[in-house]
């Protein structure tokens, strides 16, 4: 649905992007995920048409931006980061001017506009002027005239920045309703936000991909070794000394007391190992209890923070020699 | 190539007469009218009575000494109000960031200048049936001719074309209303100097100059004469500033 390939864009001597592929298929939900400054408003701005990259090809829904930028906007809805709406209209009028931009009849627009606005809860406020609303509320206004249209593809800036939790909670779960449907590109930089909605990762550092995948598959490529997590009530000496006994463990460690003898445990493993049976088998034998036991994974922000650190340092590294 | 240019227009229109710049802009046009209508009258009505008391001839032509001083006035206010209506059309896009939001529309550039350039022209078109009612207002006490006020008017109407053509063209080069004001004011202005300086002389500077003047190109339809010539000299002007606006904001995609 989205092919994007080589893209680069300068800006006199700065390189905003440094040759960006990737791929999006029909339906997908691909979060685009970097630091401030990364290129990410950039790379949506190239797919939406309203900026020329440099160099490389990228195609929305088989048009290509460059040559057929109308047909791929036919087919487009863009939430651009800061939300630039027309404060001077009011809600419901500025939605059928977007919707008669795009082409659609008075029947359709109105219909269209009813239906976008009970999506994104801001029917309340149709008959208010944009400058008087929140910034949440300004936020779905500019989601809802992205869905007028009813466009094949989905580009959304930052869709949840500034929001409070309930109205992020909301605009998570109308994006992810909207999946299947239409093929989403969203950029964040806030993680939990692709762990909650994304299919695929892209992570972009100074305007260059350093690793994409699916959240999960990130998450366990980076993690070296597995970490089990037990909390048992019994003596410390001797539960320390049967974890590090069992086959498979490379390093125990306490990481926290919890009092009352209750100690949680950290047990790290190779890769492969999954030493959960043996600890409970273990625990059960000796007569202490077992309260919790489980994987510790390694959470997206770790990944993300990995990531982007070991970039940077590769970085110095480069100018230190 | 289907063009879609009514949501631009109407948007513009809304958010023309939703500032308050429209209404200051009217407001001043309507009291700088009468106060300039007032003066001729009051000029004519004395004059007259002076030429009659020495029995000379006591007609005097009322486009001569009563439409053509009026238009020229009114041209002059034109340069002064004209900026301030064409000086939102990209600046204001551009401060705000809704161009962003404009131009990832399915709408073509052509769509945008010439639906913003049309809600101007509406607006100018509200200030000339202002100007239409002092002539009305003659109506009984004298005899106005009245295809001579036709082609004045049509002639006020194609500089007030041209002039916010130009606005727009200044408009899409800065993102700062004030600094795309003064560029509009300031090109105007230089219109006028250069009308001056060919009425100065005969040579061949002057009757360049001469061919290039707005003003020059305007008179001869506030004398009732109509040349294709003077036409086809606004047509340019008009297609040369809103091609000049496209261009600007096609390089200002490159950047």
């Amino acid at each position: 649905m989205i092919e994007v390939q080589g893209i680069t864009k300068s800006y006199g001597a700065f390189e905003a992007l440094k040759g960006i592929s990737f791929e999006v298929r029909q339906g997908e939900i691909l979060g685009l995920l970097g630091p401030n400054g990364a290129g990410k408003t950039t790379l949506m701005r190239i797919l939406t048409c309203f900026l020329p990259a440099t160099s490389g090809h990228a195609t929305v829904a088989g048009f290509d931006v460059e040559t057929q930028s109308l047909e791929v906007r036919r087919r487009l809805g863009y939430l651009p980061e800061s939300v630039p709406l027309y404060g001077e209209m009011r809600v419901r009028e500025y939605l059928d001017f977007v919707g008669q931009a795009k082409g659609l009849s008075t029947a359709e627009r109105l219909q269209q506009a009813t239906l976008a606005m009970a999506e994104t809860g801001t029917d309340a406020v149709s008959g208010k002027l944009i400058r008087q609303l929140s910034k949440g509320y300004r936020q779905r206004v500019g989601l809802a005239q992205a869905l007028l249209g009813d466009p094949e593809v989905l580009i959304l800036d930052e869709p949840t920045v500034g929001l409070d939790p309930r109205q992020i909670a909301d605009i998570r779960g109308l994006i992810k309703s909207l999946a299947g449907r239409r093929t989403i590109i969203l950029s964040t930089h806030i993680l939990p936000e692709v762990q909650a909605l994304c299919s695929q990762v892209v992570i972009i550092n100074q305007g260059q991909i350093i690793e994409q995948d699916s959240p999960a598959n990130l998450a366990k490529k980076l993690a070296k070794g597995n970490k089990v997590l037990a909390q048992v009530a019994g003596p410390q000496d001797a539960v320390l000394r049967m974890l590090a006994g069992l086959a498979g463990a490379q390093k125990v460690g306490i990481q926290e007391d919890l009092g009352d003898g209750l100690v949680s445990y950290l047990v790290e493993t190779s890769k492969e190992a999954d030493l959960r049976p043996a600890i409970a088998k273990a625990v059960v034998q000796q007569g202490w209890d077992l309260k919790e036991l489980r994987f510790v994974g390694l959470e997206l922000e770790d990944v993300f923070l990995r990531l982007v650190t070991r970039e940077e340092h590769k970085g110095e590294g480069e100018v230190a020699a | 190539m289907k063009t879609n240019l009514s949501p631009v227009f109407w948007r513009e229109i809304k958010s023309l007469f939703w500032s308050p710049i429209a209404y200051i802009v009217l407001g001043a046009f309507t009291l700088l009218c009468s106060y300039f209508w007032g003066s001729i009258v009051t000029n004519y009505s004395s004059y007259s009575m002076q030429m009659m008391s020495r029995g000379g001839q006591a007609e005097m032509k009322l486009m001569d000494y009563m439409f053509a001083p009026f238009w020229g006035n009114l041209l002059v206010t034109f340069i002064f109000l004209l900026p301030l209506v064409s000086m939102r059309a990209f600046s204001e896009e551009k401060k705000s960031g809704t161009i962003e939001m404009l131009f990832t529309l399915p709408l073509t550039d052509l769509d945008i200048v010439l639906g913003k350039y049309l809600a101007q022209l509406a607006f100018a078109g509200v200030m000339l049936l202002i100007t239409l009612a002092y002539p009305l207002s003659i109506l009984g006490l004298a005899h106005p001719h009245w295809a001579t006020v036709a082609t004045g008017t049509l002639g006020l109407a194609l500089v007030a074309a041209s002039f916010l053509a130009l606005g727009t063209l200044a408009s899409s080069l800065s993102e700062n209303q004030v600094v795309s004001a003064a560029l509009g004011f300031g090109s105007l202005l230089l219109l006028f100097i250069i009308d001056w300086v060919a009425k100065s002389g005969g040579g061949l500077l002057q009757s360049i100059l001469a061919e290039l003047s707005v003003l020059g190109h305007y008179e001869p339809l506030g004398r009732g004469l109509v040349n294709l010539k003077d036409f086809t000299y606004f047509a340019f002007f008009i297609g040369f500033c809103l091609f000049g606006t496209l261009r600007v904001l096609e390089s200002k995609k490159w950047r």
